[in-house]
This record gives structure tokens, C-alpha cells and sequence, in this order.
């Protein structure tokens, strides 16, 4: 178990949701422990483990089943590992962004730059429309608002050539 | 009246008295007739006297007057010897004095003569040198004019090219003012467009409708994005 191998799904959009499967994961394996004391002791155990759709998902897709006797300290410490080093992408929208966008976003950003990148959202109505995303180094501006001033000096030499057609 | 006329008689007239009475009349009478004649004799050399007194009197006065006259004229020739050598001194003096301040006065005149002469070479040499100098400040000004003729005329010529260069430059800024408003207010109109555009779309288009366009755009930079998260 390795967190560089680890897939994630496209409900852990962002690394806060990285950071709420180690929460998750640390109440489950405090959860196990106390049933495992209570089973010794004879009282009633819960029957099954409640889990959220992430943490499931994030489970079945790196395909580590619950019964067949997951290290959940390991996981809980690759988890965590995963959290610090999941690489980041701020995401700035000129609208907020709905949570099957950012799916979309989040899909492609995995598939083409990078298999455990995670999100940061942003909003600046500014932008017009488009996005702003920032990587560690770079700002790619790919915002109405950047497309407009890139296009300023063609604007001012259309109104030119009309003024001169005048 | 007699010589013995104030001698004191006596009161008591004594029996001796009384007998010599007789005889005392008779020297009585005789005493009288000698007071008489004594008084005539007395009255006779008094006259005498007299003239002889008079006269010597008149001698004496006359010779006193004479002595007094005198002595009057020597005291005043004296005085006057006095007076006159006083006077010769005086006038000596009066005349050293006199003689002292001619010599002054010549002197003085001739000091005076002199500084007059003097002031007068001075004031020539003065009044020429100002002359000189007047003259020379005269052609300086004639010069000085002569030049700011010149330089007046080279002015005027300078003004007329300013005022010639003033206009060319008003005029080439003049255009170059137009050009600049027309750039400005093409800018301000790109900028107008620009606003109007911004505000036109900003709430047109929600994400999903945008997605699309991203992840065409996010295509195109793919490659710099993969790049920039290896490093």
C-alpha cells in the first residue's frame, strides 16, 4: 500500500475531501477497536461500519475491501501522506461551480495532467466567464476577461480602419 | 575902637580907684588919644601894609602865576613830550602792525591767489577730463545705439522666424493633438466596448454552459500544465 499508487474517485474533488477520508478513516479504525474490546468483553457489537459515498468509492476503486482484513492504520498514514502531497490546482470560475462541473474538471485534470490532482475553487466574477487555474509555477488565464485584452489592440484597429472608412 | 577896647573891667571901683579917677580920665584920654592916634598910625601902616601887601601879593600871585604858568607849560610840554612819544610809539606800533598785516593781507592774498589759480587748473583739468569723458561716453551710446540698431533689426528678423517656427510647430501640434484625441478616444471606445461586452456576458453563461469552452482551452495548455506540476 502506497499513497503515490492510490486512484482517487471523482467524488474527492478537493483536499478537503482528501482530508475528511483521514477523519473518516481514524473514526472507523477507532470504531473496529471498541468492537473489537467490546466482542472480548461480550457486550453488543454493531453489525456493519458506517462509511460515506466518498470514502466507499475511494475504497472500491483502489479495491481494498473492508472484510479481508484492511490495515486501516496503514491506510489511515498513506492517507495522510496523500493529503500533504496531492498536488494542488487552484481553479478561479467567474460563476460558482456546481459539484458535477467540477467533476468534469476534475476527471479531465486526472486523466491528462496528473492522477491525484485535487481542486481549490475560487470566484471572481471579473473573469466575465472561462477560468483562471493556477498550477505551482504558473497562472494560465484562460478567463473572457484575459481574451478581451488580448484582443484590445485588434479592437482599437478596427475602430481605426472604420474611422479611416468614414 | 581901641586896642583895649575887649579888656575885661573890673566891678568893684576901690577909694584908690575913686582918687586916681582923675588919673585914670587924664590916661584915659591920653590912652585914647593914643588909641586913636595908634588906631590912625595902626590904620595908616595897615594901609601901607596893605598896598605893600597887596602889592606884594600881586607880586607874589603874579610871580606865582607866573612860577604856575610855568611850571603848568613844563608839565604839559612833558606831558606833551609824554604824550607824543606815547603817540610816536603808538603810531610806530600802529605802523609795524599796520605794516605786519599788509604783509599778511599780501600774503594771504597772494596764498589765496594762488589756491584760486589752482583750483582754477584743477577745475580746467577736471572739466576737461569730464569733457574727455563725456565724449567717450557720447561715442560709446552712438556705438551702443548703432549696435542695438543692429541687434533691434537682427530681432525683429529672429521674430519674424519664431513666430514662422511658432506657427509651423502649432500646427504640427495642432495635428498631433487630433491624432492623440482620436487614439484616445478610440481606446476609450475599445475600452466602452470592452465594459459593455463584460457586463453584457458576466452572468449569461453558468459553468456548465462554459465547460466546454474550458476543457477545449484547458487542452490547448495542457502540456505546460502536465510540465509545470513534474517540477
Amino acid at each position: 500500500m502506497n499513497s503515490s499508487g492510490f486512484t482517487l474517485p471523482l467524488s474527492v474533488v478537493s483536499k478537503a475531501d482528501v482530508a475528511r477520508l483521514v477523519v473518516e478513516a481514524e473514526r472507523i479504525d477507532n470504531e473496529r477497536m471498541a468492537g473489537a474490546v467490546r466482542e472480548k468483553v461480550g457486550s453488543p457489537t454493531q453489525s456493519e461500519l458506517a462509511m460515506s459515498q466518498q470514502l466507499a468509492d475511494f475504497l472500491s476503486q483502489n479495491q481494498l475491501g473492508t472484510e479481508t482484513g484492511l490495515q486501516w492504520g496503514e491506510l489511515i498514514k498513506q492517507l495522510r501522506a496523500l493529503k500533504e502531497n496531492a498536488p494542488v490546482i487552484h481553479m478561479t470560475f467567474a460563476v460558482p461551480a456546481d459539484r458535477e462541473s467540477l467533476q468534469q474538471l476534475v476527471a479531465w485534470l486526472r486523466s491528462s495532467v496528473h492522477p491525484q490532482a485535487v481542486v481549490s475553487v475560487g470566484l471572481q466574477p471579473a473573469l466575465v466567464a472561462g477560468v483562471s487555474i493556477r498550477t505551482t509555477n504558473r497562472v494560465h488565464d484562460l478567463s473572457m476577461r484575459s481574451a478581451l485584452k488580448k484582443s484590445h489592440g485588434l479592437l482599437v484597429k478596427e475602430l481605426g480602419a472604420l474611422r479611416g472608412n468614414q | 575902637m581901641g586896642l583895649f577896647q575887649g579888656k575885661q573891667k573890673t566891678d568893684k571901683q576901690t577909694p584908690i580907684d575913686e582918687k586916681s579917677d582923675g588919673v585914670q580920665k587924664f590916661f584915659d584920654g591920653y590912652f585914647h588919644e593914643l588909641r586913636v592916634r595908634g588906631r590912625v598910625y595902626f590904620e595908616q601902616a595897615v594901609d601901607e601894609n596893605v598896598d605893600a601887601f597887596k602889592k606884594d601879593l600881586e607880586a607874589t600871585i603874579s610871580g606865582a602865576n607866573a612860577e604856575l604858568k610855568k611850571h603848568i607849560v613844563e608839565r604839559l610840554e612833558e606831558q606833551f613830550a609824554e604824550n607824543h612819544e606815547i603817540i610816536q610809539e603808538a603810531q610806530k606800533a600802529a605802523l609795524v602792525s599796520l605794516t605786519t598785516s599788509a604783509k599778511e593781507v599780501a600774503d594771504k592774498q597772494r596764498e589765496l591767489g594762488e589756491k584760486v589759480q589752482k583750483d582754477i587748473t584743477d577745475q580746467e583739468t577736471a572739466l576737461s577730463g569730464m569733457l574727455e569723458g563725456s565724449k567717450s561716453r557720447i561715442a560709446e551710446i552712438n556705438r551702443a545705439q548703432d549696435e542695438a540698431l543692429q541687434s533691434l533689426t537682427g530681432s525683429v528678423k529672429a521674430v519674424e522666424d519664431l513666430h514662422r517656427e511658432i506657427n509651423d510647430r502649432l500646427q504640427k501640434s495642432i495635428a498631433d493633438q487630433e491624432a492623440m484625441i482620436l487614439n484616445a478616444f478610440e481606446e476609450n471606445m475599445a475600452r466602452i466596448i470592452e465594459h459593455y461586452l463584460l457586463e453584457a456576458l458576466g452572468d449569461q453563461y453558468d459553468l456548465k454552459a462554459q465547460l466546454p469552452a474550458i476543457i477545449q482551452q484547458m487542452e490547448a495548455n495542457k502540456q505546460a500544465m502536465a510540465d509545470d506540476m513534474k517540477l
